[in-house]
């Protein structure tokens, strides 16, 4: 049995603390590109397999295929405006560093609703064949991954506004980098998926 | 013997020869122990194997399941005298070793830390004893797959639904519930499902494959017994997988042809 | 081991109390939120969800939200969101409140809360994982007591189904977390000299979702059972009762869980190891726990895809896995198994340095050929994502890949023949101190090399295409996840006991219990050999009359199993309460977890140690220590 004692209080470092986060978010992006890989894997064998012509219906709708590119065009747009802003908090130059923070959060949530309007406009339902149900499974689950990334930006901004970044402290914004770029990997699999229809 | 090369010690005089090396090795008295408890430990795995094994395995009806047979016991009396090194020294050191009580045993052992030729004879071993298993199961494995190539092979469409087998026979356009094959006949089964997977798996014969809905399957075998034998579902299909299991009757070319003739329900085999 | 002292600052603070909201929140809480969110969710998911044509789809779609809605729930009662909400507004935790968080001078109570203290984390894991081999090990009496004659009958085949599955599901999930969960996160930061996990909070993240999905596994007997088995095979699972959307949800949180996890443990062994402690002084368990968690990451994705895409098929009528519309069979079963074959290893590889952990201490001889092991491991984990296919030479997916998967399968014997190599190597020439745990390591070396030797026989193809879905089959991965794993981990644990409880685990009963499990596990699944390599398919709720002596047999065996877990149930029970005292090293043990005090104080080490050996010196005059 563990016991609590006397209090103890130890210092770390930014740097080492930053050091962990990093590796931390390097190991969770490779969960989820294990996962993003299998849905690539599963779209492929489906189209390659097509059991009883069944990947697209006869006379069966498809999505445009520039779709995905679209999403990934403005994921790319946020991701350099939050990497010229993680440069300008290296720097600790506080104004450049909050512009681009936020205008990198308006431009995911700008793909957000591109994201939104493609899923309400799908000209086929998920039954249609196993087109359509990877086509709702990459969507969606793109969705998802935009909504995390939004709080994550947003929250970068909202903590650079209270000056909680510096060229020290520059930890945070790094790793969320590093998983925002994930982001625009993990869209543009989906967007190479659906280019073959 | 490769079994005293991997205990021998670390740091010995190396200007002896290495003969001498290895008899005053196989002369130390927990060598000797440990070759005892080998030589008992072989002799009791092969001996139990040799006696029960055979026994416990399913009847073969078909070449297919003599090799499977075969395989079974050449894989178990390659891998007696390696288990059999495990089991040695393991009882080596509880017998001749032991210490009991509450405090730690004394730190007065040898010392080793690693020896290069224990590491480098087992690496070898193993490495050659698993190019054997390769080079015997693909050699097998072409050999089973023979009645799936012969040119006069009898096809059967098996079709596997909750919780029933049914048998067509294309050529006779016939359809049954127990499956009747001519002895020394090759038999390609194409095997397909109506519903969840099923495995089909005829026991005698050492033939398995999966029933799946929407894909079909092809095994093939040729059995060489008169008999009945079994079909069982080997994959779990839902309430009654247990019961889904029917007959194999193998009977003569004669016997075989005056069943196909007789009037049996005629139907379509559905298009693949 | 030989260490030096470093004094490092520290700082006192005045106590300035000011935790808010995390406070007032715990395990009753968030079942209060969790419960109170299901039940509104599940009334307006009824209105709301229009009754159609495909009735069955409305009830899953009604079931699904319900679950989704008491996990969110739970996640935020029990404080989950706490952390990333304060992120989020700027206010990162203080002093007080991170001590808090840990659990500072809270007694029992911190168990019931989002505890950050690795050492209360691993507690936690480990009555957890003790409770799912209890029900567990129910299910597999009532599997045997119904096997117990050829004609089954005691048990209606769809509730034995179910039972199946649930036994396979709690024990995989109970394998899986044995040793990475208790000692994973109570021991590993410690013998690193570590004074904390990287991520503690990730760590009670990892074991609540664990507890969250709890409920939603025992929903399951009220949604009909889960009777398709723990495989999940589609389209089997699509046909199922709702029981199947319980199982969904409980496999995607709980691969979500072991993501955390692993990227929690590997973190920590790969960035806080002590001063000194570079990789050749780095204890085995270390690279055996980082293998198997850094395994399970990639690994759960997979399989929590297959779930997403069995969710979407039951709920919205999607066709992944239906045949009639481009959906396929196979599909499920790839990716179940890429996620399948690498998950055995993740359940074998701590418990085999575990016992790597444990021999060299009472051999007293140093561990024999540290490289060999290094090897052995990481060769294991290489090859373990190339084998897959070995689970699908009878599917008739692709016949011309048999042959590469089995040489894949085969390789594999290599690496985890030096494992063996590493255990004999140690044990020759040593000592054998007779106690509990030195007994889990020679009932290792008997079992494992069962297992492993009946895995040769299966990786054959032909003899696979005979074996496959057999008794023999079940008999093999018991003899590797029971015999090596579960006694890996019961070693583990008499190991490991003093230092985590600062009680010795009763050494008579746990001899009087070694010893009925062991021969009766060797009973049991002799027995299942027997009937296996006769021809009895796995999974069935009854048999042909020939099975019946091996099945007698197995269903003794199994009681007898069951009488010795209980023995050791009772034993971990009492010595908790009132066993005898340990000291801070009673098995005069080198690696650093030894060297603290016992109780281990909050912080494990007051001033951080450095490491200038490895931990296995047993019989190596020291040169210096201090």
């Amino acid at each position: 049995m563990t016991t609590p004692t006397h209090e103890v209080m130890h210092h770390e470092s930014a740097a080492t603390v930053g050091v962990r986060d990093r590796q931390g978010v390097l190991l969770l992006v490779l969960a989820d590109a294990a996962f993003a890989l299998s849905v690539v894997f599963s779209y492929f064998y489906l189209r390659m397999g097509n059991t009883q012509n069944g990947w697209i219906p006869v006379d069966g709708a498809t999505a445009d295929k520039m779709n995905g590119w679209i999403v990934v065009g403005a994921l790319i747009a946020s991701a350099l405006l939050f990497r010229l802003g993680y440069q300008a908090t290296v720097l600790s130059n506080k104004g450049k560093s909050l512009a681009c923070y936020s205008l990198a959060g308006i431009a995911l949530l700008v793909s957000i609703w591109i994201q939104l309007q493609q899923i309400l406009h799908i000209p086929f339902g998920i039954s249609e064949g196993t087109y359509s149900s990877c086509y709702y499974l990459i969507t969606y689950t793109n969705l998802i991954h935009l909504v995390l990334t939004a709080f994550i930006v947003l929250g970068i901004a909202n903590r650079d506004r209270m000056d909680l970044f510096d060229s020290e402290k520059h930890w945070h914004p790094l790793v969320s980098n590093i998983w925002l770029n994930w982001v625009v990997i993990s869209a543009a699999l989906g967007a190479i998926c659906t280019m073959f229809v | 013997m490769w079994l005293m090369q991997m205990l021998s010690e670390t740091g010995e005089d190396t200007t002896k020869q290495s003969g001498n090396r290895v008899s005053s090795f196989l002369s130390r008295r927990d060598v000797q122990q440990a070759i005892r408890a080998w030589v008992f430990w072989a002799v009791t795995l092969g001996g139990l194997g040799y006696l029960f094994i055979p026994h416990l395995m399913a009847d073969s009806a078909s070449k297919t399941m003599d090799i499977v047979k075969s395989t079974f016991m050449a894989f178990y009396y390659t891998s007696v005298p390696v288990a059999a090194v495990v089991l040695a020294i393991a009882t080596q050191t509880v017998l001749h070793n032991r210490h009991t009580g509450t405090a730690p045993p004394p730190d007065d052992n040898p010392a080793i830390e690693t020896n290069q030729m224990a590491n480098i004879v087992w690496v070898v071993i193993s490495s050659a004893l698993c190019v054997f298993l390769l080079v015997w199961g693909l050699v097998v494995d072409n050999v089973v797959a023979e009645p799936s190539r012969a040119a006069n092979a009898t096809v059967v469409n098996v079709t596997g639904q909750q919780w029933i087998w049914t048998f067509n026979y294309p050529d006779a356009h016939k359809d049954t519930s127990e499956l009747y094959l001519p002895v020394d006949q090759p038999v390609i089964f194409k095997v397909q499902s109506k519903d969840v997977t099923h495995a089909f798996w005829i026991v005698q014969m050492g033939i398995k494959i999966n029933a799946n809905r929407g894909e079909i399957t092809e095994t093939a075998v040729t059995p060489n017994k008169i008999g009945v034998f079994d079909v069982r579902c080997a994959e779990l299909c839902g309430l009654l997988h247990a019961h889904m299991q029917t007959r194999v009757h193998v009977v003569s070319k004669a016997d075989y042809e005056k069943w196909l003739a007789n009037q049996g329900s005629v139907e379509q085999w559905p298009a693949s | 081991m030989a260490s030096e002292l470093i004094t490092e600052d520290r700082t006192r603070h005045s106590a300035k109390k000011s935790v808010g909201i995390i406070r007032h929140l715990n395990l009753g809480t968030a079942v209060i939120v969790g419960a109170l969110l299901a039940v509104t969710v599940n009334r307006i998911a009824t209105k709301l969800i229009i009754e159609g044509d495909e009735t069955w789809r409305r009830h899953d779609q009604i079931v699904m939200a319900t679950m989704l809605a008491w996990f969110i729930g739970f996640m935020i009662g029990i404080g989950a969101l706490v952390g990333p909400t304060r992120w989020f507004f700027g206010k990162d935790l203080n002093h007080d409140e991170a001590m808090f968080l840990a659990g500072k001078d809270m007694g029992i109570k911190r168990y019931f809360r989002y505890t950050t203290d690795h050492k209360v984390v691993g507690i936690q894991y480990l009555i957890l994982t003790i409770a799912l081999f209890f029900i567990g090990g129910v299910l597999a009496m009532l599997i045997r007591t119904n096997l117990g004659h050829e004609s089954g009958g005691l048990i209606p085949p769809q509730v034995y189904n179910s039972i199946v599955g649930f036994h396979g599901l709690i024990m995989i999930i109970a394998t899986i977390i044995m040793i990475t969960g208790p000692f994973g996160n109570f021991i590993l930061p410690i013998m690193i000299g570590a004074r904390d996990m990287a991520f503690p909070r990730l760590n009670a993240l990892s074991f609540w979702l664990l507890i969250s999905i709890l409920p939603i596994l025992a929903a399951t007997i009220a949604l009909g059972g889960i009777p398709m088995g723990w495989s999940g095979y589609n389209p089997l699972a699509d046909q199922g009762p709702l029981g199947v959307d319980s199982y969904i949800f409980t496999i995607v949180i709980f691969a979500i869980s072991s993501a955390v996890a692993g990227a929690n443990i590997t973190t920590t062994a790969m960035k806080m190891r002590a001063r000194g402690m570079n990789w050749s002084r780095t204890p085995l368990f270390v690279f055996g726990t980082v293998a198997s968690v850094a395994l399970a990451l990639p690994a759960f994705p997979v399989f929590m895809l297959s779930q997403v895409m069995s969710a979407m098929d039951r709920a919205f009528g999607a066709n992944f896995f239906n045949p009639e519309f481009g959906g396929s069979a196979w599909l499920y079963e790839n990716l179940f198994w890429i996620m399948g074959h690498p998950e055995v290893y993740v359940i074998l590889i701590p418990a085999v340095v575990a016992i790597m952990e444990i021999t060299p201490v009472f051999a007293r001889k140093p561990l024999f050929s540290f490289n060999m092991a290094i090897v052995g491991i990481f060769g294991i984990v290489g090859l373990s994502i190339f084998v897959w296919a070995h689970h699908m030479y009878i599917s008739g997916w692709a016949p011309l890949l048999n042959g590469p998967f089995m040489l894949t399968t085969e390789l594999i014997s290599i690496p985890t023949g030096l494992l063996f190599l590493v255990i004999l190597g140690t044990i020759w020439r040593g000592s054998v101190w007779t106690r509990l745990p030195m007994l889990s390591v020679y009932a290792l070396l008997f079992n494992f090399i069962i297992g492993g030797v009946t895995g040769i026989f299966l990786s054959d193809v032909p003899e696979d295409a005979a074996l496959h879905g057999s008794m023999f089959v079940t008999a093999h991965f018991h003899y590797t996840l029971m015999g090596a794993g579960l006694t890996g981990a019961l070693g583990a644990l008499a190991y490991w006991f003093p230092k985590m409880t600062g009680r010795m685990l009763d050494e008579k009963l746990g001899r009087i219990s070694f010893w009925l499990v062991q021969i009766g596990f060797t009973v049991t699944f002799f027995g299942m050999f027997a009937v296996g390599l006769e021809g009895q398919p796995r999974r069935v709720e009854a048999y042909d009359i020939i099975f019946k002596n091996g099945n007698l047999i197995s269903t003794m065996g199994a009681y007898t199993i069951f009488i010795g877990m209980l023995i050791l149930l009772a034993a971990v029970i009492t010595s908790w309460r009132n066993g005898e005292i340990a000291g801070s090293n009673p098995w005069g043990a080198q690696t650093l977890e030894w060297m603290t005090p016992t109780p281990v104080p909050l912080e494990n080490f007051e001033v951080l140690p450095v490491v200038t050996t490895n931990p296995y010196q047993y019989g190596i005059k020291q040169e210096t220590s201090s």
